[in-house]
């Protein structure tokens, strides 16, 4: 039997149900390796296999959803054509690059676009800090539109606190 | 530190103590990707920076009180034979065991908690309980999860949660799963039903051997597919309740079957018993097949109990490289059949009744 994929000789043959199709795969050991259907908790993205090969699949993405992605990942300098190739990225970093075309394809792989899940103990304050101060400068901005410098100024004195609190816990990470 | 032959010498906890609670669901799981900040995924790392990786998370878990006398090695040190059994085990991914360098494995001595170093992520924490006990495995994972991220910074980021390599396991990185027994719905022709109905409520389910649409052992793995969206606890009760739902489909299914053609049933068990008993050569396959049968008659009570632990037992050691490093080399296929037949023939005879445990002549 020949790979789902390509013209190796299959050797990974699985079977696997989404959205109530039942979908039987056989792939080679480098592709199977490839879309990550070796380890035994990975996902079996159905919807990629049950196409074409990623690479032909994204090739077909229309231009102008493509905006936004860069070419080259700046911090780790892996490129978006090996993403491509690959289905996988370089670092973290690789998201903020190539996030226009990653967001895409999240929409068919998960419930949602958004983390609803726990956040790292040190990060989620973090988070609340810095949403704290958007908050505050909206705050200040509306109290100074509305010529209210009594409360401006309260506000003003919270926010600096918050910005060095803030930055003090950066310094930390 | 404990040795490889040390760890294959001991149970896994969860193998052991199996009972009612583990007749149709034997094992529970929950995999965390995680990656550290700033520093190139695995696949994309310098050899060198793999190995700095491994290093450091390997000395930061062996602080971890859970961990001690644990087993932590470096892939490039076991032989293809042992990475083998590391797979069959559940311990490492079969991804994994390609891998060399700066690629290792941390296992606690109850077996309870296997970390992954630079497989696909920089680490994956798996934790394994026995029966439908996915929370369970969760706050298992997580108490290793909480105890670095004080320690390291975590690859995270606001909108998109935990960063992976591969954006399938993007947001919480975690994948759970629980290993189904299911030899009442596959007997009684539902199983293709109930598969359907888990793939149209967006879980993956998948035989855990075999390939097509036949399992072999009729062991079968749900598992969550989304990682984004959704808060870990949405996912592991949403998954509980579809697993507990078939479970209950399942022995529904074992009771109707005795009801209607009991005959049938005891067919089955019974010639599951007599090749297990008597056959001087068996295929894993066949081993696989047959064991579940008789996993089956321990479950309903016509078989001794004792045998639903042999049995989960026997489909891990019956399988290919748990052989050979049991014999301590390499053996060609015919030659692990016959050990494989002489090894259930062996585990099997203390619990079977006598009136069917026909002594060796030969001996
Ligand atoms: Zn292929
Ligand atoms: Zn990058």
């Amino acid at each position: 039997m020949k790979c789902d994929l390509c013209e190796e000789k299959a050797t990974v043959f699985y079977t696997q149900v989404t959205n109530g199709k039942m979908k039987k795969t056989a792939l080679c050991e480098s592709c199977a390796q490839k879309q990550g259907v070796t380890d035994p908790n990975g996902l079996l993205m159905a919807d990629q296999l049950m196409g074409m090969p990623l690479a032909q699949k994204v090739a077909e993405t229309p231009d102008f959803l493509k905006e936004g992605a860069a070419a080259v990942c700046p911090s780790c300098q892996f490129s978006l054509e090996d993403y491509r190739k690959v289905g996988r990225l370089g670092c973290g970093d690789c998201y903020l690059a190539f996030g226009a075309e990653i967001e895409q394809r999240l929409s068919t792989l998960h419930k949602g676009l958004e983390h609803s899940g726990r956040a790292p103990s040190g990060l989620l304050e973090l988070e609340l800090k810095r949403s704290l101060i958007d908050r505050l400068n909206n705050d200040l901005e509306k109290a100074i539109a509305s010529e209210d410098y009594e409360a401006a100024a309260t506000i003003r004195d919270e926010l600096q606190l918050a910005t060095k609190n803030l930055s003090e816990e950066e310094s930390q990470l | 530190m404990m040795r490889f032959s040390t760890l294959l010498k001991h149970p896994s906890d969860w193998m052991t103590g199996h009972d009612a609670e583990t007749s149709v669901v034997v094992t529970s799981r929950v995999r965390l990707a995680r990656n550290l900040k700033c520093v190139p995924f695995p696949g994309w790392a310098k050899k060198g920076r793999r190995g700095e990786v491994f290093s450091h998370l390997k000395g930061l878990l062996q602080e971890l009180p859970v961990m001690s006398e644990g087993f932590a090695h470096e892939l490039s040190d076991l032989d293809s034979l042992q990475k083998q059994v590391l797979v069959e085990r559940h311990l490492i991914s079969r991804e994994q065991a390609a891998r060399s360098e700066g690629s290792g494995s941390v296992v606690n001595r109850k077996q309870t908690l296997s970390l992954m170093i630079n497989e696909e992520d920089h680490l994956r924490i798996q934790a394994i309980r026995p029966s439908l006990q996915l929370h369970e495995a969760y706050e298992l994972a997580l108490s290793v999860d909480k105890f670095l991220e004080d320690k390291i910074d975590y690859a995270f980021h606001p909108k998109w949660g935990f960063l992976t390599a591969c954006p399938t396991n993007l947001g919480t990185g975690m994948r759970a799963s629980s290993m189904l027994h299911l030899p009442g719905l596959v007997l009684s022709d539902q199983i293709g039903q109930v598969l359907k109905g888990i793939g149209k409520l967006g879980l993956a389910v998948r035989g855990l051997y075999g390939e097509g649409t036949e399992s072999l052992g009729n062991l079968y793995q749900i598992s969550n597919q989304s990682t984004l969206g959704e808060s870990e606890t949405q996912i592991l009760s949403r998954l509980t309740k579809v697993i507990g739902d078939v479970a209950r489909y399942e022995l529904q299914a074992r009771a109707k079957l005795l009801e209607d053609d009991p005959l049938m049933v005891q067919d089955h068990i019974g010639r599951a018993t007599g090749i297990l008993t008597f056959a001087r050569i068996i295929t894993s396959k066949e081993a696989l097949t047959h064991l579940s049968m008789l996993r089956l008659g321990s479950d309903l009570g016509i078989l001794p109990e004792s045998l639903l632990e042999i049995c989960d037992r026997l489909f891990m050691e019956t399988q290919p490289a748990h052989l050979q490093w049991r014999a301590g080399r390499k053996l060609p296929p015919d030659i692990r059949d016959a050990m494989r037949a002489q090894m259930i023939r062996e585990q099997l005879q203390p619990a079977l009744p006598a009136a069917i445990n026909i002594s060796d002549s030969e001996k």
